[in-house]
């Protein structure tokens, strides 16, 4: 199982902004989020998504609002900003750029060369 | 992303560190919450699931540490942590602090005190609006190059529509007006103004309104408007003065405005009263008549250089069709603002600065030394620091840090020194001289000038702070651990630098005192000078007798010789005299002069001469030493021949080697009257001492009578103790005439050279400043030297080396710098001296005398501070040196 700290920390950052585009949540929501639509492939370790949560929010890419949380208790959710929602649209460019030349370079075949 | 949304982030991550942490802490236990719930649900046991989120987790603080780093916390966080640290180190080493605290305090504090002057002076925008319209404008004698004061005439025609400005606006050169009071009469500080004055300056007065432009047209009522302070000392600040009339002049005036009270003309100087006056129709003719300062406004986007070019066209028009006025007349015309930096001594103000730039350079330089002395005392410390994981960045910064505070807590001590400072500089300047001043010459340390102190104090933190702390981690980065003690051979880099660093400041120290010597050299030289007359003892004040009631010249004559005959009589008056002029107050134009029997020179070439009317008493009076002939009698009246004195300068320009007794001028071209001369005088000081003699003519009061005289009392009496009688005088001849404006002659000279005198006073204390710097300095170098070389010396008086050769290559290494400061400082001050030969008298800028001098000065000193470490080490015994080792 991959740890997270191996994942690039773009990638994580791209994960991120995809589950909070989709509604605003918690941090712990975002991680079962990504655990759930990954299909449990991508495990991320408790915790450590806050430093990048932070980070994110430091670049104005997500905002933070206290809410309540569906057990009702107080939590941080998190929502995409209109920056962040730009940012989503040329990373995810990026990444499917960067993993299709990935995958062409990976299926490459000796006939190919 | 953006740079806004990140600092916003961090500001209030910083501005709510608290909350921050709290909010964090909530969200981080919301999480871990949530999971330990989750796992519960799915069947693990409570117990296992709360161990395997702090498995999860790991740590947390280092968690959070990641987060404050995310939002940019981090530096702020090192940051107390480094402020705190380099507290506890300056704390620690108590002596070490005090010593460059108070290095920094002087060279701060001397910086601080002299920017508030720049500030004040140079920096301060004019309080007028768009200020840097205005310009001053002048005649210029294009023969003389010297400039004069403008003539309606002249003044008329530029009014005449142009594209170039907005309008013109003239006074009168030194007004004052007769106040009758309640009382005795009262002599007021005033100026006679165009009425348009101050709408030009666009000042609008405080209370009631400005002059209308009929005001200033001929036979309009009288009206005034008054200076704030003169309203509150003289009407308690009453709003009910508007519209009261005041008797002024012998006619009765009404006050129309009050001025604000922050208003001040440097230009005009002092002046309580302000009123219109109109040219009369002999000044619109007369070209001749200069007596008109005039200040401008230039329209909006014109260039000043447009708008001289507009003038001396229209001057050049003038001198062809008025040559037997304007020959030779151009105008000068430059933004108020450089007249008034002339008349601030701005170049002398920006020379001080520069030198007080030096001296902190100096104590910079000082404490750099010291703290290369202290980083060799840590050097096993901050190895021990990298050796356990410090980054190098990080530790760099720290020192930084260290130095910085160390700076900016020197800074502190400065400011409060320089509030001293400023007062003592604001002090050294008289009342007379505070109204022609930007601000009235009130200095004070504002924001800017705070702003000033600690960013310059910062900055050389930095810069001075760089080199010792960059030694200190290269030296830990080496081999300190493996040292056994401290005390090894001097460190290579780190000795060059410091030696290099003393070679600068002695260098700088050497620039600081020649400006200095140069300066007192030129300041005694002034004094040396002799005024031509005995000036203790003299005891001077002006009465003006207005138009109104002394437009007959008999009358004039009448009153003075009158007033003399009873002054005379005062007891402890020794001779009493009037002149139109005298010495080290401001002068009029003189006058043009021809010599009869000698063809009348083209226009424009007319030789003139200083000119005064004079009782017959002012010779003795002033101790005015007669070279040939006779002075005045009571006997040269108008009925009699017209006769004049000269003074030795014209004697010896127009009959050299002539007996000028008996020869025959006229003083104008066509006059009719022909003055024949009597005697020659000594020549006298008018102006300046520093002025080069000038010619000079002197009439009879009885055969020129003037409405302005300026009585001139040789008196042991003080002014204080003889005014009173002489005003009893005055109102025993004319009830209603004042005497003002009294001062003693040495008071005049006093205000006349008072600007170089500040000068050279605050020089020489930089210097002083500078020299006890430079010593401290080189003290310091040798010292730590010697200590560092304690062994090699203990081997060498072991091996047998007197108690003289250690004293003499202990010296010789402190001279050898010595001489090396010497060596760029001289050269430094040859280049650089020449920006005061305008401030310099009788002195040249590379005057060898003061070179020599002050580098002796500063080698003795040098060698003095060099000699006591030497003397300590050569009386070291060299046993307990090697064993100490």
């Amino acid at each position: 199982m991959k740890k997270t700290s191996d994942l690039l920390q773009g990638t994580l950052d791209l994960l991120i902004l995809k589950s909070v585009s989709l509604q605003p949540m918690h941090g712990y929501g975002i991680l079962l989020r990504i655990q759930q639509l990954s299909q449990d492939r991508l495990q991320i370790q408790q915790g450590s998504l806050y430093p990048a949560l932070y980070r994110l929010e430091h670049r104005g890419l997500i905002k933070a609002e206290w809410g309540e949380s569906e057990n009702n208790r107080r939590a941080k959710y998190y929502r995409l900003t209109a920056a962040g929602r730009q940012q989503l649209k040329v990373e995810t460019q990026n990444w499917n750029r960067l993993s299709a030349g990935v995958v062409g370079v990976l299926d490459a075949s000796p006939e190919e060369v | 992303m953006s740079f806004r949304s990140r600092f916003t982030s961090t500001l209030s991550a910083l501005s709510r560190r608290q909350r921050l942490e709290n909010e964090m802490d909530a969200e981080l236990r919301f999480h871990m919450d949530a999971y330990v719930a989750d796992q519960v649900r799915m069947g693990v046991d409570p117990e296992e699931a709360n161990r395997r989120a702090r498995v999860e987790f790991g740590a947390v603080e280092s968690l959070k540490e990641e987060c404050r780093e995310a939002r940019g916390l981090r530096f702020f966080d090192e940051l107390v942590q480094d402020l705190r640290y380099a507290a506890r180190g300056l704390r620690k080493n108590l002596a070490f602090t005090m010593i460059a605290t108070l290095t920094l305090a002087l060279g701060v504090g001397a910086n601080t005190s002299i920017f508030s002057l720049v500030n004040a002076w140079v920096l301060q925008p004019l309080p007028y609006p768009d200020a840097d319209r205005l310009v001053d404008i002048h005649t210029l004698d294009k023969k003389l190059g010297r400039r004069s004061s403008v003539s309606a005439a002249d003044l008329e025609d530029w009014r005449a529509p142009n594209p170039f400005f907005d309008g013109f606006a003239g006074w009168r050169d030194s007004s004052s007006f007769t106040l009758a009071t309640a009382t005795v009469p009262e002599q007021v500080d005033g100026a006679q103004v165009n009425a348009d004055f101050f709408r030009l300056l666009g000042v609008r007065p405080a209370l009631g309104r400005d002059f209308s432009a009929a005001e200033d047209t001929p036979g309009a009522a009288g009206v005034a408007i008054l200076s704030d302070s003169f309203w509150r000392s003289h009407f308690g600040a009453d709003p009910a003065t508007l519209g009261r009339s005041i008797e002024c002049n012998g006619r009765p005036v009404t006050v129309v405005g009050i001025l604000p009270p922050d208003f001040l003309f440097p230009l005009v100087g002092r002046a309580s009263m302000w009123m219109p006056f109109a040219f009369s129709s002999a000044q619109r003719q007369d070209r001749g008549n200069r007596f008109l300062q005039v200040v401008a406004r230039v329209k909006p986007g014109v260039d000043v250089a447009r708008a001289r070019a507009y003038l001396e066209a229209s001057a050049l028009r003038l001198e062809q069709s008025y040559p037997a006025s304007n020959k030779d007349r151009g105008v000068l015309i430059q933004p108020v603002r450089e007249t008034i930096g002339e008349q601030s001594q701005r170049d002398a103000v920006l020379i001080l600065f520069g030198i007080v730039g030096c001296v902190l350079l100096i104590a910079c330089t000082n404490v750099a030394n010291l703290m290369f002395g202290r980083a060799a005392g840590r050097q096993k410390e901050m190895a021990v620091r990298l050796a356990i994981g410090a980054g190098r960045f990080r530790l760099m910064r720290q020192l930084l840090t260290e130095n910085v505070v160390l700076f900016l807590l020197g800074a502190t001590f400065g400011v409060l020194l320089a509030m001293w400072g400023v007062k003592w500089l604001a002090n050294s300047i008289p009342l007379e001289l505070r109204e022609f001043l930007p601000n009235a010459g009130v200095l004070k340390i504002d924001l800017p000038v705070l702003l000033y102190s600690f960013a310059v104090a910062a900055l050389t933190g930095l810069v001075f702070g760089f080199a010792p702390a960059l030694n200190c981690l290269r030296v830990a980065l080496g081999d300190s651990l493996k040292e056994s003690g401290s005390r090894t051979s001097t460190g290579g880099a780190s000795s060059r630098v410091k030696k290099a660093l003393v070679v600068f400041e002695i260098s700088l120290a050497l620039i600081v005192l020649v400006a200095s010597g140069l300066l007192t050299k030129s300041m005694l030289r002034m004094y040396s000078v002799d005024p031509g007359f005995q000036t203790k003892g003299l005891v001077t004040a002006k009465i003006s007798l207005p138009d109104s009631e002394y437009a007959d010249k008999a009358r004039v004559e009448a009153f003075f010789a009158n007033l003399l005959e009873r002054v005379q009589r005062l007891p402890r008056v020794e001779t009493a005299a009037a002149s139109q002029v005298i010495p080290f107050v401001n002068i009029n134009n003189g006058t043009g002069y021809f010599v009869e029997g000698r063809p009348a020179p083209p226009f424009g070439e007319t030789p003139r001469a200083g000119f005064a009317a004079v009782t017959p008493d002012y010779l003795t009076a002033l101790g005015l030493p007669l070279l040939h002939g006779r002075f005045f009698t009571e006997q040269d009246r108008a009925d009699s021949t017209l006769v004049a004195v000269i003074n030795r300068t014209m004697a010896q320009r127009e009959w050299p080697g002539e007996d000028p007794i008996g020869q025959r001028i006229r003083l104008g071209r066509n006059s009719v009257k022909i003055w024949t001369v009597a005697g020659v005088v000594q020549d006298v000081k008018v102006t300046d001492l520093k002025e080069p003699p000038e010619a000079q003519l002197y009439l009879s009061y009885r055969q020129f009578p003037m409405q302005t005289m300026y009585l001139v009392l040789r008196t042991s009496a003080s002014v204080t103790e003889i005014s009173g009688d002489v005003r009893k005088a005055v109102s025993s001849v004319d009830k209603n005439q004042a005497v003002y404006d009294w001062a003693t002659m040495e008071k005049r000279i006093m205000l006349a050279e008072v600007p170089d005198v500040i000068v050279a006073r605050t020089m020489s204390l930089f210097a002083a400043i500078a020299l006890i710097l430079a010593a401290i300095g080189i003290y310091g170098v040798i010292s730590y030297s010697v200590a560092s070389r304690r062994r090699e010396l203990g081997v060498r008086m072991a091996l047998g080396a007197g108690i003289g050769d250690v004293l003499s290559l202990i010296l010789g290494q402190g001279l050898r710098l010595t001489l090396l400061g010497l060596a760029v400082g001289l050269a430094g001050a040859f280049a650089a001296t020449r920006v005061l030969s305008s401030l310099l008298f009788q002195v040249s800028p590379r005057d060898f005398v003061t070179f020599a001098t002050v580098s002796g000065l500063l080698a003795l000193v040098a060698l003095i501070a060099c000699y006591v470490p030497a003397r300590r080490a050569a009386g070291t015994d060299p046993v307990t040196t090697l064993r100490y080792e």
